[in-house]
């Protein structure tokens, strides 16, 4: 932007201008002038560019289930790699007990922390009871919150008999986040919110 | 669509309204690219943290709760979570972007900044055109009246005349905005 200041208001707006309106002016001329000017924008963002999908769900039931799937082969066969070359070795760091909402009271879980690497990649592992076997279709997310928002997935996952182990590596820094949150999604409830079912605040490592 | 508020807007594109969710694009795009220059100090990045914020936009409309909050209030916390992820990214050795004005500023005074920036650059969108256009000549351009006056081709005191009905708009969508 150009080095030349702006005129004056008066010479912006021209005289004759009554006090009250005036002073108006004035305050909104100030406001303008603390800040800087938006930026145009380039043609990749003429419009949204990224087309998003007309249900506007990332977690769609189809592609959880397909995650899981993905997530489950995945673990498969990272658990063989593991088991055949150091067994269970993870590094746990710490571990935060998470309390059944009103939503389930009577399930828990615990969510274990590991060492991040070279990359700041760590492992988690969610252990959980007492949850509900949800409908086919159904499944739960473990997710991260911050400022009582939505605020990072980590994985999702199903259970059948009412506990489960599940494991994933995320990037996130956890110090950014003020809680952990498991919720659940109910194929066919898409009108309301996903109910919280488990909630830990977090805990620094 | 003009006039409608920008709750209303969210709540629609919870719904899965396309139109709802380009009109929050007109008006918030900008702002947000704007915010994501200045946290992240880098063009190609900002581009990418915009792209990023519409998408959780998007994705999260459903979770707004007006009763919680404005809406402008809503779509300025999903754009700095989207800017905050993008900054998390980088690849190159961490270092301060360049804001604006270039004076040191403290949090504090970064995070009244960018608020005020927000809500001055969005109120600006809600202009009609012509007054939005004679407003950014006029603080940003560095043109003079006349120059301006000279650039869109209209009288001079046409330019004093939107410039005046521009502030006077701004001055109501920005009622409660004090520096």
């Amino acid at each position: 932007m150009s080095e030349r200041h702006p005129a004056g208001l008066e010479e912006l707006v021209g005289d004759g201008i009554p006090e009250g309106e005036l002073a108006e002016l004035r305050r909104v001329d100030s406001l303008l002038r603390a800040v800087s000017a938006p930026p145009e924008l380039p043609d990749r963002l003429s419009s949204p560019v990224r087309e998003p999908s007309r249900s506007g769900r990332l977690w769609t039931p189809r592609r959880a289930l397909a995650a899981v799937a993905l997530a489950a082969a995945v673990a498969a066969v990272f658990f063989g790699l593991g088991a055949w070359t150091a067994g269970d070795r993870f590094d746990e760091r710490y571990a935060v007990s998470m309390s059944g909402t009103f939503e389930a009271p009577a399930a828990s879980a615990v969510v274990r922390v590991g060492g991040a690497d070279a990359d700041g990649n760590r492992p988690i592992r969610l252990e959980a009871a007492g949850l509900e076997p949800l409908p086919e279709g159904g499944y739960y997310v473990l997710w991260l919150e911050k400022d009582g928002e939505y605020a990072g997935t980590c994985g999702t996952f199903a259970v059948a008999e009412g506990e489960t182990e599940a494991e994933w590596t995320v990037s996130y820094d956890l110090g950014d986040y003020d809680a952990w949150v498991v919720s659940a999604r109910v194929p066919g409830d898409e009108a309301s919110d996903a109910p919280r079912i488990l909630e830990a605040e977090i805990k620094a490592s | 669509m003009a006039t409608e508020d920008d709750a209303a807007l969210i709540q629609r594109t919870g719904l899965g309204d396309r139109d709802a969710f380009e009109e929050l694009y007109r008006r918030f795009a900008r702002p947000v690219l704007g915010m994501a220059i200045r946290q992240l100090g880098d063009n190609g990045r900002a581009e990418d943290a915009t792209q990023e914020t519409f998408t959780a936009i998007w994705r999260s409309a459903r979770s707004y709760k007006p009763e919680r909050g404005t809406a402008s209030a809503w779509l300025y916390a999903v754009a700095r979570h989207a800017i905050i992820d993008r900054a998390r990214q980088r690849v190159e050795p961490a270092a301060e972007a360049p804001d604006e004005p270039s004076r040191d500023l403290g949090p504090d005074e970064h995070a009244e900044l960018s608020w005020l920036a927000w809500r001055v650059h969005s109120a600006l969108q809600r202009l009609p055109e012509r007054e939005r256009a004679v407003l950014e000549l006029a603080y940003w351009s560095g043109l003079s009246q006349a120059e301006i006056a000279s650039y869109l081709d209209v009288p001079l005191g046409t330019v004093k005349t939107r410039t005046r009905a521009g502030l006077a708009r701004l001055s109501g969508l920005l009622d409660e905005v004090r520096r």
